[in-house]
């Protein structure tokens, strides 16, 4: 189930009116409700997937007890241990087998040796890398001593399969959302209309920006052999929008999803095309999985207290392992690698002060080249594209990446009301500029945001949501 | 709470007048027909052009599902009849659409009795009246074909749905985008047969199975209950038939083994016209089946001569 789809549409204000009106008088019951629409929604991906969420969640809740009885330190390195092999386990056996298993063959083959291989035929459960490292930062804080368990099997489950950010994040840590399963909600006016209004905002972002460009975006990286210069370029910019509109777009639809039931999740982007370093960056873009990275992977290999040697490893490994967390396919770990050098080498020049508007536009570029190798099928396909971007000798036709003229000024003219709420709100959430404005122009903005996404949504040839695929 | 709801239907309410708006005015029908280009064979494009373009008359006319596609050479009938004439001639039509659906054969026959005056329509049954409403029904539909008379069936929101997303779509195509213009390419109308034959083996097993699954599927109680929406059409049918002095007959056209059973709801099409009933001869013949439903080139030939006879 999709949030652009009518059954979404359908599913959302029955479970909302359910949640509100029969359920709300206890905790557990509202709980229930939630634990039961999330394993609902989930399985319509696919029911088979129950199992595997399901026993994640019973292993980690189970692992978390007794993490917290342990005493003795070995003890609870080895409850830690057999909770990130399980997590980690499943990861790897679902996402990255075949992956490692064809590497492993070119490398043998390479010297000459006959690999004999055979690949699993496995379909990636959706949101698998989600919901895996939600728990596993759950556990790992119980190590640490951060949160305590929790006994109540029914706020654990439905924390974990919380289904607004169940497939796609934000990815929560248990110390921000598990205490809002522990409270009553209570309905408030503000909360449900924020949590409208920013579904709103998503839906526009995903349907009428995102959506319109994969044509275009497509295009050009379907076949890399076909385009130069101006097309590859701008397609490139085209998909840094596209994956900007279609994740935060997602992350909105999320957050306002469950401020309708009560709860609050954490921002996931916060304008990361104004960025002006790529440190900067990467405290606006996709923030629940960059402070995930940094807190369970950076800092306890060190951070910055060790040598400049030490640093680089662990700045580079972060970056090549948040790569790999994206997808099984070595793209993803120089896409993760360009941002890892570029952020290093940003550290040894910070005495170099550039004026904003160029930093701008220097960490734009460096983005766009990384997402180059993001978004290309192979490796060969990216160098493709990034030799063909600097060759101009092809005619450039705009309007060829369009369905047709209209298509492309349409589409045109909803990047550029994006660019100017994004400048508007800087890093604050688009309610609060809203709620700022007099009543008949917030109307007029929602009629006008549903009229665009009625009339200009991309709906016939939708692609599913990016990160779904993660 | 209340302030809320009360919010979400103010602000509701402008989109509902809309949407009852864009059902209450016009659905152009040169979108609605080639909106659907790519399902069917372009069928909806040709029947458009067969009925609203070209005015060669329609005498007889066959509406039903791709069996009738297949299975109905109206080019080798026409050729046939007209062979035995002196005078006048004989234009015989298939104006069928693939898939299951009589609130579709009654759409299609509207705008045959629009635009033609047929004299006989020949509507094709099966050995069980399906119960769905076709999926193409909403592209097709008027304003006049959504009414609140129509008993409530399995499609029914779903129809609602897609006809609005359609209007919705059309409005867009108009408003904001340049309508594509239509490239119609002219092609031998109505039969559309090929020419392989399905192994006899395969012909036998799916025999065997089909009217073993028509036997248990008689009398269950979901079978019962859905049949108001497709008798509700047939009714329909037969009275515009009547209003336009238009004869009905049934042509049972069934899957590979069907003729050897009745239709389920022989009685109904009884009541209403003359049921044909072709010879075991013909759709027994295994030489004659492309696949399991479909009969091949030679098969519709065979029928084709049998059809001829009959007027």
């Amino acid at each position: 189930m999709i949030f652009n789809s009518v059954t979404f549409a359908v599913f959302l204000p029955v479970v909302f009116a359910i949640y509100w009106s029969l359920v709300n008088r206890k905790l557990v019951y509202q709980n229930i409700l939630l634990l039961v629409a999330s394993y609902v929604f989930y399985g319509f991906w696919d029911a088979r997937f129950l199992v595997l969420i399901f026993v994640s969640s019973l292993s980690d809740y189970l692992i978390g007890l007794q993490l917290a009885k342990a005493e003795k330190e070995e003890k609870r390195k080895r409850w830690l241990g057999l909770s990130l092999l399980i997590n980690l386990g499943v990861l790897f056996s679902f996402k990255y087998f075949n992956f490692f298993l064809d590497s492993f063959s070119i490398l043998v083959e390479t010297f000459g040796f006959r690999a004999n291989k055979s690949t699993l035929q496995i379909i990636l459960p959706v949101g698998i890398s989600f919901y895996t490292f939600q728990t596993l930062s759950y556990t790992i804080d119980i190590y640490k001593n951060k949160i305590k368990p929790t006994r109540n099997f029914i706020d654990f489950f439905a924390f974990v399969s919380f289904f607004p950010q169940l497939v796609a994040g934000p990815i929560e840590r248990a110390s921000h959302l598990l205490p809002q399963f522990q409270e009553k909600r209570y309905f408030t006016y503000e909360n449900a209309n924020a949590g409208l209004r920013l579904i709103l905002w998503g839906l526009f972002k995903k349907v009428v920006i995102a959506d319109r460009l994969a044509y275009s975006v497509s295009l050009v990286y379907d076949s890399p052999q076909d385009f130069s210069g101006f097309a590859v370029i701008l397609a490139t910019v085209f998909f840094a929008i596209q994956i900007y509109c279609d994740f935060s777009g997602y992350s909105d639809i999320a957050i306002g999803t469950a401020r309708l039931f009560g709860f609050d999740l954490m921002t996931n982007f916060k304008t990361p095309y104004l960025s002006t370093s790529i440190r900067d960056f990467w405290q606006r873009w996709h923030i629940s999985l960059s402070t995930w990275f940094r807190d369970y992977v950076y800092i306890p290999l060190g951070g910055n207290r060790v040598s400049t040697g030490r640093w680089w490893l662990n700045v580079m490994t972060t970056f090549t392992v948040s790569g790999l967390w994206h997808g099984a396919n070595w793209t993803f770990v120089i896409w993760g690698g360009i941002h890892g050098l570029f952020y290093a080498i940003e550290k040894q020049f910070e005495a170099i002060k550039l004026p904003k508007f160029l930093s701008g536009i220097l960490v734009f570029t460096i983005v766009c080249i990384a997402w180059i190798f993001f978004r290309a099928d192979t490796l060969n396909d990216a160098i493709l594209l990034i030799q063909n971007a600097t060759n101009f000798t092809q005619v450039f036709d705009f309007q060829a990446l369009f369905i047709n003229k209209n298509y492309g000024i349409y589409t045109i003219i909803a990047i550029g009301i994006l660019i100017i709420f994004d400048i508007l709100n800087q890093q604050n959430e688009i309610n609060d500029w809203l709620i700022q404005q007099p009543k008949i122009i917030r109307w007029a903005i929602y009629y006008f945001l549903l009229f665009a996404i009625v009339f200009f949504g991309e709906f016939t040839n939708a692609p599913e949501f990016i990160y779904f695929r993660f | 709470m209340k302030r809320f709801l009360k919010n979400i239907l103010l602000f509701l309410l402008p989109i509902l007048v809309g949407i009852i708006g864009l059902f209450q005015s016009d659905y152009e029908r040169t979108f609605a027909y080639h909106f659907v280009k790519k399902d069917c064979f372009n069928q909806g494009d040709w029947i458009y052009d067969r009925l609203y373009d070209n005015p060669k008359p329609v005498d007889i006319a066959f509406i039903g599902t791709s069996h009738t596609i297949n299975g109905v050479h109206d080019i080798l009938i026409e050729k046939t009849l007209n062979e035995q004439r002196l005078e006048d001639t004989v234009d015989v039509l298939s104006v069928a659409y693939c898939r299951h659906g009589s609130n579709m054969h009654y759409l299609i026959l509207k705008e045959l009795l629009k635009n033609k005056k047929p004299k006989v329509l020949v509507l094709e049954v099966l050995e069980e009246i399906r119960t769905n409403s076709h999926p193409i029904f909403p592209y097709f539909a008027q304003r006049e074909d959504f009414n609140l008379m129509i008993p409530f069936h399995r499609d029914y929101l779903k129809d609602y749905y897609s006809a609005t997303t359609l209007r919705i779509e059309q409005r867009k195509q108009e408003w904001f985008y340049e309508l594509e213009k239509r490239i119609f390419n002219p092609r031998l109308y109505g039969n559309l047969t090929f020419s392989d034959t399905l192994a006899a083996t395969e012909l036998a097993e799916f025999k065997i199975r089909h009217l073993a699954k028509i036997e248990k599927n008689k009398n269950k109680f979901f079978k019962k209950t859905g049949l108001s929406l497709p008798i509700f059409y047939l009714k329909k049918i037969k009275s515009l038939c009547d209003k336009n002095e238009v004869e009905l007959r049934f042509l049972y056209l069934p899957a590979f083994g069907g003729i050897n059973i009745e239709p389920t709801e022989m009685e109904v099409y009884q009541s209403l016209g003359t049921v044909l009933l072709p010879p075991k001869a013909i759709l027994n013949n295994t030489d004659y089946w492309h696949d399991k439903e479909h009969l091949n080139t030679v098969g519709a030939e065979a029928l084709g001569k049998w059809l001829a006879m009959q007027f």
